[in-house]
């Protein structure tokens, strides 16, 4: 990005992929500021004028990249309604923590029309400000003392194809949990709201 | 104290008397008075919601009801009038927070399930990679789900091979045949049944029933293949070994024919048309651990889950009902859940072998449906119209497909791609209703027994992988001589 401020147009396209770029890094982030896996698997990079970690493991990026190139789909479609990572217990399958991505899109953005206008910088800005809360999360979630894996699920509208090697799941709630809402960030296209649920 | 303003009670400093004990809490009855005094005022007010009542009580007066209910109810349709034809938007997304509240209390209430507008979605294909101290347990996909292999299988549309199974009771409601993991097939002819070796080629008869008009209703191996179960139409439920070739037991208590038998480890389920289904300890001389009573009809269907702590349950009376295993001994005789949608008797059932908690039900001539339940939570995932009758199902244990057997008018067995549900192909060749499906231990072949008194076998599915040239599979071989069941 140029020092001075760009007024850029953020098309349907554009905007979707900063929003996959997004979830792809508070993934990345959560699964390592939760301990999903070890710290070693995670290598730094800059990104949003944040030092973050992604993982080196290339079976996960693999996996990542599989889901969140369908996400990216949904998106363009704007069939995507939520993201969901859950973590679970391992040992015991429960449900520990959800993290929600709601996902909210401009109806009136078409593929090639209605380009909103919003400078780059200022979603970043916002962007950071939601991966700064994610780090900051540790601090009032309870620890996970037992090993945890996680998973993916994606509210999709009820009109989609269920893709080849995707399935219908259960929205794996959490009962008696607490939600905190964290930032919400809006290319003006896609407006995304964070919020992560707990059990208490 | 002496402000006065519209909504705040008139209460003087010192009416309770500087002494009040009440003094940090007024309470504004005049009868409440600590002294007992009788306080009288002229106007009573409405308390202000400040911070020291702990009560809101609303002002109605300044509120007009009548007014408020039109502009909610009335003017909300005329609006719609108006708008239809203008934006979108506007109708479908009439007020954000009261859509955010009937989401969160639809979530809430039913689980997001029967009423969610939304699809949940989860990448299976590799579920959750292996983090160093982890592997993903607890999600739909236990152990590792198969992958889609990109490569094409052609299914041979006719069958490998095809017995005669002369007496093949033509009834619906019979459970005929099945298929043991040593590669035996039990097949019941009217009143005897036979078993054939499927890698042999041997036939044996096993038992005739005693009794005239007495026939064989129902059958179901043990899961070590060592003993079979058999039902009669006198309403017996008989225990064989396989190896001695003798009747082990005979558990009496039902007051009708024993359609449908399933195993649960050592307990033997058996459902009847009394509308009964009866669990059985095969060990022990009082057999009886519990009778379940969910169908008012006969019981067609009968199915425990592979990881035995669901029993699937089909009647005539359209009902299937899902049963959690602690039923076995008694505890808590009602149904975790309790289907009717299928608009006709549901006999064919199957569980997923590769997903847990997954069941496919099919429907009678009336209904003609496929369903397929997330037994977890109770929601039907999936459901198409077969245009057919749907007499028996099963699915393929390696690949994403199930195979589906028809009656009237094409006769056929179709195989489907799940969760597509798209048809990958038809088999036809019975000339009646194809009533029974019974899938070999590699889970390649189906066998497919009908009212033409035929037996097919059929090459739909892959086999298992590392059984590919292994001996003791021997579906694999095609060589097989001809001949007749009896």
């Amino acid at each position: 990005m140029q020092a001075q401020a760009t007024k850029s147009n953020i098309t349907l396209k554009g905007s979707t992929e900063i929003v996959s770029e997004f979830f792809g890094y508070s993934i990345n982030s959560i699964l390592y500021q939760r301990g999903i896996y070890p710290p070693e698997d995670f290598s730094p990079i800059s990104k949003y004028g944040l030092q973050m970690l992604v993982t080196k493991d290339e079976g996960l990026k693999k996996y990542l990249s599989q889901v969140l190139s369908k996400v990216s789909d949904w998106l363009m479609q704007k069939l995507i309604q939520k993201l969901v990572v859950v973590v679970a217990s391992v040992g015991t399958g429960e449900v520990l923590e959800r993290w929600v991505f709601d996902i909210e899109v401009d109806k009136d953005v078409g593929a090639d029309s209605g380009a909103k206008e919003k400078d780059v910088k200022v979603i970043h800005n916002e962007i950071q400000a939601i991966i700064r809360q994610i780090t900051a999360s540790v601090t009032y979630l309870p620890l996970l003392e037992e090993p945890c894996t996680f998973d993916l699920l994606v509210y999709t509208s009820r009109d989609t194809q269920v893709p080849v090697a995707w399935e219908e799941s259960d929205p794996k709630f959490i009962i008696n949990s607490e939600e905190v809402r964290l930032r919400s960030f809006t290319t003006k296209v896609h407006k995304v709201d964070t919020l992560v649920a707990y059990k208490a | 104290m002496n402000h006065l303003r519209i909504d705040t009670p008139q209460v003087e400093e010192n009416v309770w008397g500087s002494d009040s004990p009440n003094k940090g809490n007024l309470n504004y009855s005049p009868y409440a008075s600590p002294s007992g005094r009788l306080i009288k005022r002229t106007r009573y007010y409405t308390p202000p919601s400040s911070p020291i009542v702990d009560r809101f009580i609303p002002n109605r007066a300044i509120q007009d009801t009548e007014v408020a209910r039109y502009k909610l109810f009335v003017s909300q349709f005329n609006e719609k009038d108006e708008i239809q034809g203008e934006e979108e938007e506007h109708k479908d997304v009439p007020d954000y927070s009261t859509s955010l509240y009937t989401n969160a209390l639809e979530e809430r209430l039913f689980d997001g399930a029967s009423v969610r507008k939304s699809r949940i979605l989860n990448f299976s294909d590799f579920s959750s990679p292996n983090s160093p101290k982890s592997k993903l347990t607890s999600c739909s996909t236990s152990e590792g789900s198969p992958r889609s292999k990109t490569t094409r299988r052609s299914i041979s549309t006719t069958p490998e091979r095809i017995l005669d199974a002369p007496a093949l009771i033509d009834d619906f409601y019979l459970n005929l045949m099945d298929w043991s993991g040593e590669n035996q097939l039990a097949v019941a002819l009217s009143e005897s049944v036979y078993l054939f070796n499927a890698e042999t080629g041997d036939i044996n008869k096993l038992m005739s029933c005693q009794g005239s008009g007495n026939n064989v209703t129902s059958v179901s191996f043990t899961s070590d293949s060592n003993y079979l179960a058999i039902g009669t139409s006198q309403n017996d439920v008989q225990i064989w070994d396989l190896e001695k070739n003798i009747k082990l037991r005979s558990m009496r208590g039902h007051a009708a024919r024993v359609g449908a038998l399933s195993w649960n480890k050592e307990v033997l389920s058996s459902g009847s048309r009394d509308g009964k289904i009866m669990n059985h300890d095969v060990r022990i001389s009082q057999h009886l651990l519990s009778t379940l009573d969910g169908h008012a009809q006969e019981v067609c269907g009968l199915k425990w889950s592979p990881d035995g702590t669901s029993l699937a349950s089909g009647g005539n009376d359209n009902i299937l009902n899902i049963w959690d295993s602690n039923v076995i001994s008694g505890g808590g005789s009602s149904t975790r859940y309790s289907f009717n949608q299928h608009q006709a008797a549901v006999k064919a059932l199957a569980w997923c072998p590769w997903q847990s908690n997954l069941l496919a039900s099919g429907g009678g001539t009336a209904d003609r449906k496929m369903m397929f339940w997330n037994t977890a939570n109770g929601s039907l995932v999936n459901s198409i119209d077969t245009k057919s009758q749907v007499c028996a199902l099963a699915w393929s244990k390696h690949d994403k497909e199930l195979v589906s057997s028809h009656g009237f008018s094409q006769n056929q067995l179709c195989v489907w791609k799940y969760p597509t549900l798209t048809k990958v192909a038809e088999l036809t060749g019975h000339t009646s209703r194809v009533l029974h499906l019974a899938q070999s231990p590699d889970g390649a072949t189906i066998v497919s027994g009908a009212g033409d008194e035929t037996l097919r076998f059929w090459k739909i599915f892959s086999p298992k992988p590392q059984c590919i040239g292994n001996n003791s599979m021997t579906q694999t071989k095609s060589v097989y001589p001809c001949m007749s069941i009896r």
